[in-house]
């Protein structure tokens, strides 16, 4: 069977050129149609001529895929130079910040107390792409462990970011607000990518950030005098309430469930009668 | 005055680590026609013994760096003898190689000769630490030619001494595949497979045990020419049968996805196979997976084939994860590393080790000539398992090493009867096409 393999793809390939690589394919083509022709003899057939035809079947339409197989070799491949316009992407990007920042601050357009928060906005940016980047990998192996830390700390470069230009531009009274704001995005976005990613510990976090959330609130608008501090407490106080209140209730369903399951297995156990029961080992 | 060190090598350090799954021990036992030498056996011994210095040294676990410490020793500490008869023989074989040589003893192995009557029982237990199954067979085959040599009036002893470094599995390889074998990281343990050999909880009174079970030399003729038909392995065709056998009963849903590693003697990629370096541990494992269980156990055996042909086509095989190993334990502390080694690391439920051929010609003593004999490994605890097979005079022997109890002994030979039948029918089933 070897020698008739090795004769229809010696004549076959004599159809393309002689390179290494066609040499090589051909190799790898006898070995495949030698496991196949294996294959078909331990599923139980013994024809050696009707195997050889399923074999060569099994090829297709082997002079168009040795054409096209050619012709591959002919065409230079392109290029992966994903890396270098990447690279070339950053040096680029880092000479027109650098021009951006001297064009500014000289021409006193930005004074140069404020115009070093370009650079710090470069990172910033940069941080966030990175982030993306990690995100679209994770989802492609679906591990999220890493791109969800990176997550939080790419939020909380975001909010520090924030923070100094607001502060440094328009002085507003509560800016410090900026980083009880940051803990809650920091959490929220790590809650919604735990729900698109399915992780078990997404409601429970839900739950813990719907009480930091209500508390971080109360002290926000009661310093701010938005919220009268009395009845003001009210809102961690109720959303704590009902944060523990629907916990205890999916703890009881689930509770439930399982008790229901338990008892539906026992009785399957204990009640159904089966013959073979008598000698199943 | 202070003892020599010796350095503890990668796979020694792995094999430390492996103390949580099983007893670190590799056993053979060979059975001879007439009575042994003892004198002669004493003398080759202490000659080899002096030879490889880690065969008489201690392991000293350490924070940073373990490492091995010469020790004195006398052949009293490495060889026994015992007179028995044939009514206690098996008992004493298998109370002697079931034992566990603590890491801190002066020496990592330890034989006794069973004298019965006319003939002679050999069995010896070593630390996997030192060396694996395929530097075992080595020794025994340098034991027995050291021994002849010594019985027709030589003196010199031959045994390999080089080096016991893992990266000699890259000198067969040259420029570029060298270069990709070294960057292997994937850590092929990572494979979940959380089917489990079904055996009792662990109790206290549990016992290391070596179950045997032998496929006579006829079946074992007519199971070789099947799969010589067919262009396979005995090795394929024992994992075929293993994992149907499993799937009957483990009751895995047929549908289930099974993986087995096989161990992979990593000596195929070394220049100078086996006798290349000295005594050490050079085995992989590929992975067997198959997408459920065949309706006949030639269905299985295509499945079986399908997997094994990706590793058999890989010119890299067994030789993955080496490099992350080796990275984690050369960036932290030993303590740290073997921390970040166990979290990474899966071992796997359920194995397979094909150890092998058993030459009698290469284990003679003298005029004593092994008729039967086997070879297996480490006791694994529970959960964990492995199948061990070796091959001797036309028969091939299966064993089970576990730590249970007489209710895991009655499972196991349950599992070896499911074994036996599905060799038993893979033959009748395809018998019409060999006498075709």
């Amino acid at each position: 069977m070897t020698e008739r393999f090795k004769q229809y793809l010696e004549a076959a390939f004599r159809k393309i050129k002689p390179t290494k690589a066609a040499m090589e394919y051909r190799k790898e083509t006898l070995v495949k149609l030698e496991e196949l022709a294996q294959d078909f003899r331990i599923k139980g057939m013994t024809d050696d001529e009707a195997i050889y035809k399923l074999c060569i079947d099994s090829l297709g339409d082997f002079d168009k895929t040795l054409a096209d197989f050619d012709r591959a070799l002919v065409e230079v491949p392109k290029k992966n130079t994903l890396k270098r316009n990447i690279a070339t992407a950053v040096v680029a990007s880092v000479a027109v910040i650098i021009a951006l920042y001297l064009v500014l601050s000289i021409t006193g357009a930005v004074s140069w107390g404020l115009s070093w928060l370009i650079f710090l906005g470069a990172v910033t940016l940069a941080v966030v792409a990175v982030d993306v980047v990690l995100m679209l990998k994770a989802v492609k192996s679906d591990k999220f462990l890493v791109a969800r830390l990176f997550n939080i700390g790419t939020v909380v470069m975001v909010f520090v970011f924030l923070y100094l230009v607001i502060e440094l531009t328009a002085h507003p009274r509560y800016c410090w607000m900026t980083f009880l704001a940051m803990v809650i995005v920091a959490l929220l976005v790590d809650i919604v990518i735990g729900f698109i990613t399915k992780s078990k510990l997404t409601i429970p976090e839900s739950f813990v950030w719907l009480i930091l959330t209500s508390v971080l609130l109360y002290v926000m608008l009661g310093v701010a005098d938005a919220m009268p501090w009395h009845p003001g407490w009210l809102l961690p106080a109720l959303t704590s309430i009902a944060v523990t209140a629907t916990g205890i209730g999916i703890l009881v369903n689930i509770n439930k469930k399982s008790k229901s399951e338990m008892a539906r297995k026992f009785k399957d156990a204990q009640t159904r009668v089966d013959e073979e029961y008598y000698t199943k080992w | 005055m202070k003892k020599q060190r010796i350095t503890a090598e990668l796979w020694d350090k792995m094999q430390y680590l492996f103390r949580n799954y099983y007893d670190r021990m590799v056993h053979a036992v060979l059975y001879y026609d007439k009575r042994i030498d003892i004198e002669v056996l004493k003398s080759v011994l202490v000659a080899t013994t002096e030879k490889v210095p880690v065969l008489h040294s201690s392991f000293h676990d350490s924070v940073i760096n373990p490492y091995w410490e010469i020790e004195d020793y006398s052949i009293s500490d490495i060889l026994s003898v015992m007179e028995t008869d044939s009514e206690h023989l098996e008992t004493e074989i298998e109370e002697f190689i079931t034992q566990c040589i603590p890491v801190t003893s002066n020496v990592q192995f330890k034989i006794r000769v069973f004298h019965e009557g006319e003939r002679s029982v050999f069995a010896m237990i070593v630390n996997h630490m030192c060396f694996d199954g395929g530097d075992f067979k080595y020794f025994l085959k340098r034991l027995s030619a050291n021994y002849n040599a010594m019985k027709k009036g030589g003196a010199a002893v031959e045994i390999k001494t080089g080096t016991r470094s893992y990266d000699q599995v890259y000198t067969k390889l040259e420029g570029e595949d060298k270069e990709t074998a070294k960057k292997l990281y994937k850590n092929i343990s990572q494979v979940k497979d959380e089917h489990y050999f079904p055996l009792t909880p662990a109790r206290d009174t549990d016992k290391s045990m070596i179950n045997r079970c032998k496929i006579d030399a006829e079946t074992f003729s007519l199971f070789r020419a099947v799969g010589k038909h067919y262009g396979v392995t005995v090795n394929d065709l024992m994992l075929t049968v293993y994992m149907h056998s499993l799937y009957e009963f483990g009751n895995y849903p047929a549908t289930d996805t099974l993986t087995i590693p096989c161990m992979v003697d990593l000596r195929r990629h070394i220049e100078g196979g086996e006798e290349a370096g000295g005594l050490t541990n050079h085995t992989g494992f590929m992975q067997c997976s198959v997408d459920g269980v065949g309706a006949t156990l030639n269905d299985t055996l295509i499945k079986v084939l399908r997997s094994v042909r990706k590793s058999k086509h890989d010119k890299f095989m067994g030789l993955y994860s080496l490099p992350l190993l080796k990275l984690a334990y050369t960036i932290f502390p030993y303590a740290i590393s073997e921390t970040a080694i166990k979290i990474g690391y899966l071992n796997p439920l359920i194995g397979m080790s094909n150890i092998g051929v058993l030459n009698p010609e290469l284990l003679t003593m003298g005029d004593a000539v092994p008729v039967d004999g086997f070879m297996t490994g480490a006791v694994k605890y529970k959960p964990y398992m492995q199948l061990a097979l070796t091959s001797m005079n036309g028969e091939l022997t299966m064993t089970i090493a576990i730590r249970g109890n007489d209710d895991d002994k009655i499972l196991v030979e349950k599992f070896f009867s499911i074994l036996m039948r599905n060799v038993r029918t893979f033959i009748s089933d395809n018998l019409k096409y060999l006498k075709a």
